[in-house]
């Protein structure tokens, strides 16, 4: 018997398992995964180019069974082992959906592209403004302490810009921009009074403080390696920071290769009691049994273990009176991109590397709605001075350009991270007869683009080549990637926070409405989108979910 | 026959059975171990007059000397699926007509400058779909095999494992 069970071991499952087990609780963490031990289990990460056989590009014979991870960006010879092949759990796609999976211990957290901008209210009352999902149960107000809690003990580098719509958190010192964005900057500066252009926040150690060292995690070296694994625990991942210092307290016990089946509800306490695991190598059953149980299996993997925990109670899945569970999912809008060059600035380059890059805030519809779309979009901003061009040639000529050592153009390019809006139709459910390899039903994917989404593609096409034009860029080029959804990384929704059972599968404190052992707080729990990268929020509502579960507890109320 | 003799006598030929090269047929060896693509010795001597020609020696090193072509070929052996694998070798095999119609010759026959101008007119030529398939996927991964190379990364352009910085605006030269 635990006090709590951590279902996963990703970004907000280590989150879950540092404040339970630093409050005393004997937690119990379940991934399906092999374990990944920080620095230990990076293979790759102190391999120069020229060590892989491949040179970055994953053999045929490998990456035929990564069909679904192979579209994703992160996906090369140097991170494949950090990716879940298709075999190991198939899911049926009603409409084409590239699930992005880890398959270890740690999960994505070793993978994410490590942007951490907080949210705001005008993003926690998106949906009750403009009529869409349901209104969150909570405001900024509720979760900023939260997320200076999560900032400190991660390290995030940042710069207090005092903007409204991003607000400021906890920062180490930021990462500088480049002198062709400051020349974006200033050019957005003096065109439009509502657009900011700012470095981007990160989870990277600029300047390490005690609570960073006692994490044994050094300063980040600009090697821009991090999907590897960061020998010098540089960027936050739970494999260098929560999950071992969680083991710390000797109040964690890590079961890898485990796979949730269900979670058992008990019919006369009217609470869960534990959930059923298998084995992945020998397929046998074993229960486990604790108070508390954190479902944090990644977003579409948690509404799964919901859907498949049936009882007489929940016969169409745990804590499913509303029979919501399962939709409004959301996802994020990575489809845009604009790319160009710029002439000028020729004295100067850029020398090194770095993880990061700049950032937009969303500027539209922040006020009020102005354009015939919903909501808005950040964007990414990067730009390098890079090597001149190769050219077309072949032999002595194309050799020269190789060789040169002469700086190119400079190249800048702008991401957008758009907002989506959830509804009742993205959903997930489970298939009535197929099962997979362990027993699990597989689950059915049922999530597409809307006009909304297209509306805010051309915008930002639009919007990004007007400025670009501004500032004196060349060879401004929109680009459509076409991507299936899911392949932005960001699947949310399926167990909304909400303030109404009737609406909503989780209150304000990510407790199931209707079985308040059970806590939901990954993806799975968000009611809207938003248009930040979401881990830093996760996080956040993880640390705050905890420790009301522990205060909970003591007070005998679960 | 003796039971015994005979025994023997199937393991010798056995043992002769597994002597023979797995990818025996009428043309030479070539002088790497291939899993899926078959090419003889000519036409191994003919792609690695393409890398060549791709990469020459000059001031540093070329495609020879840092064996780009076994790399070049490795790639298309263990990346590419076996039908792209298939447009490929039939692209390698195009490249001497074109060649003999357009310059009289052979490709490995021709002097490099000549070889230079048959590989330029390639993109522009019609009807040589495979050859031009061949051709943008040699030079892309002569290209990568030459850029990360262990010569060009430390003796050229050094890579930095650690860089431990990024300098965001460095004055580089003057302009004049």
């Amino acid at each position: 018997m635990y006090d709590a069970i951590v279902i996963g071991s990703g970004m907000s499952d280590g989150w879950a398992a540092k404040e339970l087990t630093e409050k005393g609780l004997k937690t119990l963490m379940i991934e399906s995964g092999r374990n990944v031990k920080h620095i230990k289990d990076y293979p790759t990460t102190n391999m120069f180019p020229w060590e892989f056989a491949h040179r970055g590009t994953v053999p045929y014979s490998i990456s035929k069974e990564y069909k679904i991870p192979s579209r994703n960006y992160v996906f090369d010879e140097s991170t494949v082992h950090f990716l879940k092949k298709d075999a190991v759990q198939e899911y049926i796609q009603e409409k084409p959906y590239d699930w992005i999976r880890g398959n270890q211990v740690g999960g994505r957290s070793l993978l994410w592209a490590r942007h951490t901008q907080r949210w705001s209210d005008f993003d926690f009352t998106g949906p009750l403004r403009d009529g869409f999902a349901v209104d969150w149960p909570m405001r900024y107000a509720d979760i900023a302490p939260w997320y200076s809690h999560v900032e400190k003990f991660i390290g995030i580098a940042g710069n207090r810009d005092g903007l409204a719509t991003l607000p400021d958190g906890e920062f180490l010192p930021p990462f500088e921009m480049t002198c062709l964005v400051e020349h974006l900057r200033d050019v957005v500066g003096r065109n439009y009074k509502d657009r900011n252009v700012i470095i981007a926040r990160v989870a990277h150690l600029t300047k390490p403080q005690p609570i960073h060292i006692q994490q044994g995690r050094v300063k980040c070296q600009n090697r821009d390696l991090c999907a590897r694994g960061c020998p010098f625990g540089g960027y936050f991942s739970s494999n260098s920071s929560t999950i071992p210092w969680a083991q710390k307290t000797g109040n964690l016990t890590l079961l890898a290769e485990s796979l949730v089946h269900s979670i058992i509800y008990d019919e006369q306490t009217k609470k869960a009691k534990g959930v059923n695991v298998i084995d992945i190598n020998t397929k046998k059953t074993t229960t486990y049994y604790a108070r508390v149980i954190f479902v944090n299996a990644s977003a579409l993997n948690s509404n799964l273990i919901l859907l498949s925990s049936i009882s007489a109670r929940f016969p169409n899945g745990l804590g499913n009176d509303s029979g919501l569970l399962g939709k409004y999912v959301g996802s994020h809008n990575y489809r845009g991109k604009v790319t160009a060059e710029y002439d000028g600035l020729k004295e100067f380059g850029t020398q090194g590397r770095r993880p990061t890059m700049s950032f937009m805030p969303r500027f539209r519809n922040i006020y009020t709605q102005e354009t015939d779309f919903l909501r808005g979009y950040n964007t990414v901003i990067g730009s390098q001075r890079g090597h001149t061009d190769y050219g077309n040639d072949y032999g002595e000529n194309l050799k020269a350009n190789i060789d040169n050592k002469m700086p190119g153009k400079w190249k800048i390019f702008a991401q957008m991270m758009g907002e989506t809006i959830p509804k009742i139709t993205n959903k997930v459910s489970l298939d009535p007869i197929k099962k997979d390899k362990y027993g699990l039903p597989l689950l059915r994917v049922n999530v597409s683009y809307d006009e909304n989404y297209e509306k805010m593609i051309l915008d930002f096409f639009g919007q990004f080549t007007d400025m670009f034009t501004k500032a004196g860029f060349t060879n401004i080029e929109s680009i459509d990637t076409k991507h299936n959804p899911g392949n932005e990384n960001h699947e949310m929704g399926g167990v909304r926070m909400g303030k109404d059972p009737e609406t909503s599968l989780l209150n304000q404190w990510n407790q199931l409405h209707h079985c308040k052992n059970v806590f939901v707080t990954d993806g799975a729990c968000m009611t809207s989108t938003s248009s930040q990268n979401p881990s830093l929020t996760y996080m956040a509502l993880t640390a705050r979910a905890a420790n009301y579960a522990v205060s909970e507890l003591k007070n005998n109320n679960l | 026959m003796n039971r015994r003799v005979w025994i023997k006598q199937i393991a010798i030929v056995g043992g002769a059975i597994l002597l023979i090269p797995a990818c025996q047929d009428d043309r030479g060896a070539i002088s790497l171990k291939l899993k899926f693509i078959r090419i003889s010795d000519k036409e191994e001597s003919l792609l690695s007059g393409v890398v060549e020609t791709i990469i020459p020696e000059t001031g540093t090193y070329g495609a020879k000397k840092l064996n780009l072509y076994h790399f070049l070929l490795k790639m298309m052996d263990d990346c590419y699926d076996d039908k792209q694998q298939e447009i490929y070798v039939k692209g390698l095999r195009q490249l001497n007509n074109y060649s003999r119609e357009q310059a009289g010759n052979s490709f490995n026959k021709l002097t490099h400058s000549d070889k230079l101008t048959i590989l330029r007119s390639i993109e522009k030529g019609k009807s040589i779909e495979d050859l031009k398939y061949f051709l943008a996927e040699t030079r892309k991964w002569v290209i990568k095999g030459y850029n990360t190379s262990e010569y060009f990364m430390t003796k050229i352009i050094p890579y930095e494992l650690v860089p431990s910085r990024f300098h965001v605006c460095v004055k580089i030269f003057s302009v004049s």
